[in-house]
């Protein structure tokens, strides 16, 4: 308990470090809003009213003041770009992304395990030979030029899909899932390869020690050492780095949502960035990293968990 | 009402049909004419009034989808002015007057208008019966509210309005401090119903007269545009028009051949890309001035000789050849060919290549081995950086070496356009109205937007004069007078006209174009 | 019987598809059959041919050309990257897993707080403090990868620390540094070796994607991810302007895995 509670004041401590981050890059960096809305043709005066009105005329450390105290009473603020609240902007781009994600990680682990035990159960097979020449070619294939690829081929000329016609899951929810299987498949394919590869290597790693082999010698049937004793141990070093996925599942989103014109949360942040809006960047970094963090922490916790040898220094 | 004013303007249309059809030199241009392309001047020339145009129109009905590679996120029409906003809410707000296709105005909010001869008192009548998209009557209060607000959001022109008052309940009469005979181009200012802008609602519940009306927005996504059923005039064809916003300018052929979107607005090079077979193409022009502008108070631009050097280096054919496929107006000072009474199109061939001259000029300004500069170049833009890369290799031969650097629209906008901390840079610079002094303004010594630093007291007399001038004929001759003073300097190495050209999918008809960049929805139509 | 030592297969296709790419590099340092910039408005977008090997681009410059020298300058940008990312993370990982308490948890945090930030938030940041160049890339995409590298290593360092072998390594009086390096280091490596590839085909991409900002290479000098990302446009019409720096990508991050895997074989199994 004292653990849990230890825990969630460094997220919390850690959630601050990266607000103030953010406020410092917008320090940094050039850039004016308004001028972004109004173009080249605003005057100045055009200019100063409309920072007056958005309230970009402040300080940025006091936008920053007026931020971090609205998201501590629960209000993330206005968008400077949209001119709505960043809440109902947010609402409305998370679904994409999670669900997006929801389908990678699935995919990933559903075929990356599997595939990775089967590897390494057969290794000195031709079936062997043939996963990982594919793992080779899945991880070396970058999920931009795959993204493209898969537009071209299926969209373009298979025309099993319209890219950039994306369809909103309230109103189509078949033609959504059809239209979002190609942009899963561009961030899955490279992430299942690298958990295929991991799984295969660790459980491989694991067949060679002398529990095994002792265990082997005992008579023990190889199914039954596999599942019983390998796997577990092999989990140990797979759990983090699907704790890690998650964090390249989210960036993965990012260009894959441009790519093909999904309405997500990576879509939101980069024109967040690039139209200097404050409030809303934050908000987003902030959601952003909630979200890794929480997964590093469960990941711990689970580690913890399956193999108490790893003392966790909390 | 002043005729010669009209008839100056209407030599627009004209003007965009030379540009066109001027441009289609090269072989990809007879290709695509041999394809399908409906040059805009053709067009234009056909359809003298908006109406012509709708008795060759097809059936009504359909939806039409868009695409926009920039993302609008604001429509109130008092601080959105950035050129693709302007594009879009061209259908659903309107001024006192609209620009037509030949580029003359017509009563729009107004059913007609009067303008003194000393061009400083405008007098319009309301139109009867005119409504907005929510159903109320326009009436004079509407005017007057609307007239406030885009004197207190500075809209250009609207800070010589001495006074503005209704003087009856179908009259409304504008008194200038100054006669300025360019103030119609400032009255296509969007009338908005009073009250509805107090918070700057509009910017995202739009309300106008214009022939369509606004549905729905889904941020980073789309904008649903409906048929105004109670449209003062001809109502248009289309039921729906649906503004789907791309994430780049790369992304409009995929979506284009995917069928994701019906039409969209870019440069040849994209545009060269869709099937013909599937597609209509519409040439007009993008009606801004790109060129190489040159810091005018950093060494070693600060040495005319230099900056004639650099414009005797490059070569605007090559580029618009190697860039745009032939589309395009070769410029050579800061003026569109679209303004065609003010444009002097002999200042193109001022400086022509020459690579030993542009060697001569450098060693004569103290640089015999040549100079080395940094153009910094808005990377949202590729038609910009392909320029970029066309001018290095030109550069190059008169021994200028250029370096590229890239930075996103707000590093540009902060860092090269206001903080003017740059050596040159690539842009299209358009002007808020279509008349001489937007483009010409920010050439003035004092001018806040004159980036390019340039300073010249003969030019800050003859622009005084220009604007001073009530003759049309004379204030002609003046602004022209104005551009070859910048020609002669060398203000800037001005290239081209960038051509724009619409793509739209066969089974759509009726395209429009105008001398500025606005995308008329209400002509279009499924066939 | 002679048994084939292991991995030499591994070893030998990534030595010959390195060697073939790295090869074209140098060669294109010294000789292209055109001009990297020659431009042809005549031949714009020609498809791939005698004359042009992988066809030509939107302003009729030789793809091939521009294949092997922007490789010249990706793979410079990758290596050096992944190999600055993999040296800080290995001080940062080892150090955090095996001193652990206070230490591990600032490193983590920070590390997870520079992980929930932007790429292009950082690459902005960058841009705007130190001065302009090709190579400013390098500490930008560093900044970037050292969270993921960082986890690998400390996740190794942890499964390791309180193993048999290390334990009684102690016993025996080695000391930390000693551990570390000669105990620990070898049985992380195979996960860093995958991160590692992983990592070199991130940084290609993410160069293009940063130049963009001003970062990296400029063109009209070429890199891959660049000819890639501008090739989107021509897809349709010329698919082989996308594919040409595409596959050279993957071809390259394949050559790369074999080596690391077929080093791995030989010498940590």
């Amino acid at each position: 308990m004292r653990y849990i509670l230890k825990k969630t004041a460094i997220l919390i401590l850690t959630m601050f470090l990266i607000s103030g981050f953010t406020f410092l890059a917008f320090h940094i960096i050039p850039g004016d809003p308004a001028q972004l809305i109004l173009g080249t043709s605003a005057s100045p005066e055009q200019l100063e009213a409309l920072r007056h009105q958005l309230g970009t005329d402040l300080p940025l450390y006091r936008q920053y003041i007026q931020w971090i105290t609205g998201f501590l009473h629960g209000d993330f603020g206005t968008s400077i770009r949209y001119s709505m609240p960043v809440a109902s902007l947010l609402q409305g781009h998370l679904a994409p992304t999670l669900i997006l994600g929801a389908m990678v990680i699935a995919a990933t682990l559903l075929l990356g395990i599997p595939l990775g035990i089967l590897g390494a159960h057969k290794r000195d097979s031709l079936c062997g030979h043939i996963l990982s020449l594919l793992d080779m070619i899945g991880i070396s294939f970058p999920e931009f030029f795959l993204s493209i690829l898969l537009m071209w081929i299926f969209g373009l000329i298979l025309h099993l899909f319209t890219p950039g016609q994306y369809v909103d899951y309230g109103s189509d929810p078949a033609g959504f899932f059809r239209f979002m299987i190609f942009p899963a498949a561009a961030i899955a394919i490279p992430q299942t390869a690298i958990l295929a590869k991991y799984v295969r290597t660790a459980v491989i790693e694991e067949l060679g020690k002398d529990y095994v082999r002792t265990a082997k010698g005992k008579g023990s049937t190889m199914q039954g050492i596999l599942y019983s004793h390998v796997l577990k141990n092999a989990i140990v070093s797979i759990v983090p780095l699907i704790g890690m996925m998650i964090g390249s599942i989210f960036s993965g989103s990012i260009i894959i949502e441009q790519v093909f014109g999904i309405p997500g949360v990576g879509r939101l942040l980069i024109s967040s960035v690039s139209g200097r809006d404050f409030p809303l960047t934050e908000t987003i970094v902030m959601y952003i990293a909630l979200i890794i963090v929480l997964t590093n922490f469960a990941v711990d916790i689970v580690i913890q968990w399956i193999d108490p040898r790893i003392r966790l220094n909390g | 009402m002043k005729k010669r004013l009209i008839t100056s303007i209407a030599a627009l249309a004209a003007a965009l049909s030379l540009a066109a059809c001027g441009s289609g030199n090269g072989a990809a241009g007879n290709t695509a004419a041999s394809a399908g392309t409906a040059q805009a001047g053709d067009t234009a020339l056909q359809a003298d009034t908006a109406s012509t145009a709708e008795e060759t129109a097809g059936k009504d009905g359909g939806t039409f989808t868009y695409g926009l590679a920039t993302e609008l996120d604001n429509f109130d029409p008092f601080t959105a002015t950035t050129a693709d906003a302007k594009s879009i809410y061209f259908n659903i707000y309107e001024g006192l007057v609209r620009v037509q296709p030949d580029g003359t105005f017509t009563g729009a909010v107004a059913s007609d208008y009067k303008v003194s001869d000393d061009a400083k008192t405008y007098t319009f009548t309301l139109r009867d019966g005119i409504r907005f998209h929510n159903g109320n009557p326009v009436t004079t209060d509407d005017v007057l509210y609307s007239i406030q607000l885009a004197i207190d959001s500075k809209i250009n022109g609207y800070d010589n309005i001495d006074k503005f008052e209704a003087t009856d309940d179908k009259t409304i009469v504008i008194t200038l401090k100054k006669g300025d005979t360019s103030f119609l181009a400032d009255a296509t200012q969007a009338i908005v119903p009073k009250g509805s802008d107090d918070n700057h609602e509009l910017a995202q519940k739009p309300i106008g007269t214009g022939p369509f009306k606004f549905t729905e927005y889904a941020v980073q996504d789309h904008v649903t545009l409906d048929r105004f059923d109670d449209y003062w005039g001809t109502p248009a064809h289309l039921d729906e028009v649906v503004v789907k916003f791309l994430a780049s300018s790369s992304d409009y052929i995929v979506n284009f051949q995917s069928g994701a979107i019906d039409g969209f607005t870019a440069d040849a090079s994209i545009t060269e890309q869709v099937d013909k077979n599937s597609a209509v193409l519409n040439v007009g022009n993008s009606n801004a001035v790109q060129a190489l502008y040159l810091n005018n108070a950093k060494a070693p631009f600060d040495n005319a000789d230099v900056r004639r050097a650099i414009c005797y280096a490059v070569n605007p054919d090559d580029i618009i050849n190697l860039v745009d496929y032939g589309y395009g107006t070769k410029i050579g000072t800061a003026m569109i060919p679209g303004l065609s009474a003010y444009y002097d199109d002999s200042l193109a061939s001022t400086y022509a290549t020459d690579a030993d001259k542009a060697k001569e000029l450098l060693a004569k300004a103290g640089y015999p081995d040549g100079i080395e500069f940094t153009v910094t170049v808005p990377s949202s833009y590729q038609v910009h950086l392909d320029t970029a890369q066309v001018l290095v290799n030109e550069l190059a031969d008169a021994g200028i070496t250029m370096n590229i650097s890239q930075v996103d629209w707000a590093t540009w906008l902060q860092n090269v356009y206001t903080n003017r901390d740059y050596e040159a840079t690539i842009i299209s610079v358009d002007g808020a109205t279509p008349s001489p002094t937007a483009f010409l303004s920010r050439y003035r010594s004092d001018a806040d937007n004159n980036f390019v630093n340039y300073k010249s007291d003969d030019f800050d007399a003859a622009y005084d004069k220009a604007v001073g001038e009530v003759d049309e004929t004379k204030r002609e001759q003046d602004f022209k007078d104005c551009e070859k003073i910048l020609t002669d300097d060398a203000a800037s190495a001005y290239l081209q006209d960038v051509a724009n050209i619409l793509v739209c999918r066969k089974g759509f008809s009726g395209y429009q174009g105008y001398p500025l960049y606005a995308v008329d929805f209400s002509a279009i139509s499924k066939d | 019987m002679t048994r084939k030592k292991k991995g030499t297969e591994e070893l030998r296709i990534g030595a010959v598809l390195v060697g073939v790419i790295v090869l074209l590099a140098v060669i294109g340092t010294f000789w292209t059959p055109y001009g990297i910039n020659e431009m042809s408005a005549r031949d714009k977008l020609a498809a791939p041919s005698l004359l042009h090997l992988f066809g030509t681009d939107n302003m009729g410059r030789d793809v091939f050309s521009r294949a092997i020298v922007g490789g010249r300058f990706t793979l410079l940008v990758a290596v050096s990257t992944v190999a600055g990312c993999t040296a800080i993370s290995l001080v940062l990982g080892l150090l955090a897993g095996y001193a652990g308490g206070i230490v591990d948890e600032v490193i983590m945090r920070i590390i997870d707080a520079v992980n929930s930030f932007p790429g292009i938030l950082i690459a902005l940041v960058i841009v705007s403090i130190l001065p302009k160049g090709s190579y400013t890339i390098i500490p930008a995409l560093c900044i970037m990868f050292v969270p993921s590298f960082t986890r690998i290593v400390r996740t190794g360092t942890l499964q390791y620390k309180n193993a048999g072998f290390v334990r009684s390594a102690r016993v025996f009086g080695d000391s930390d540094l000693r551990i570390l390096l000669i105990h620990i280091f070898p049985n992380i490596m195979p996960l860093l070796l995958s991160t590692i590839v992983v990592g070199l085909s991130n940084a290609i991409l993410a160069e293009s994607s940063m130049s963009y900002l001003g970062l990296g290479i400029q063109p009209p000098t070429p890199s891959w991810g660049r000819m890639l990302y501008e090739a989107q446009s021509y897809i349709f019409n010329a698919p082989w302007c996308a594919l040409a720096p595409g596959f050279m990508i993957v071809l390259t991050i394949v050559g790369f895995n074999c080596l690391g895997e077929g080093l791995r074989k030989r010498y940590l199994t």
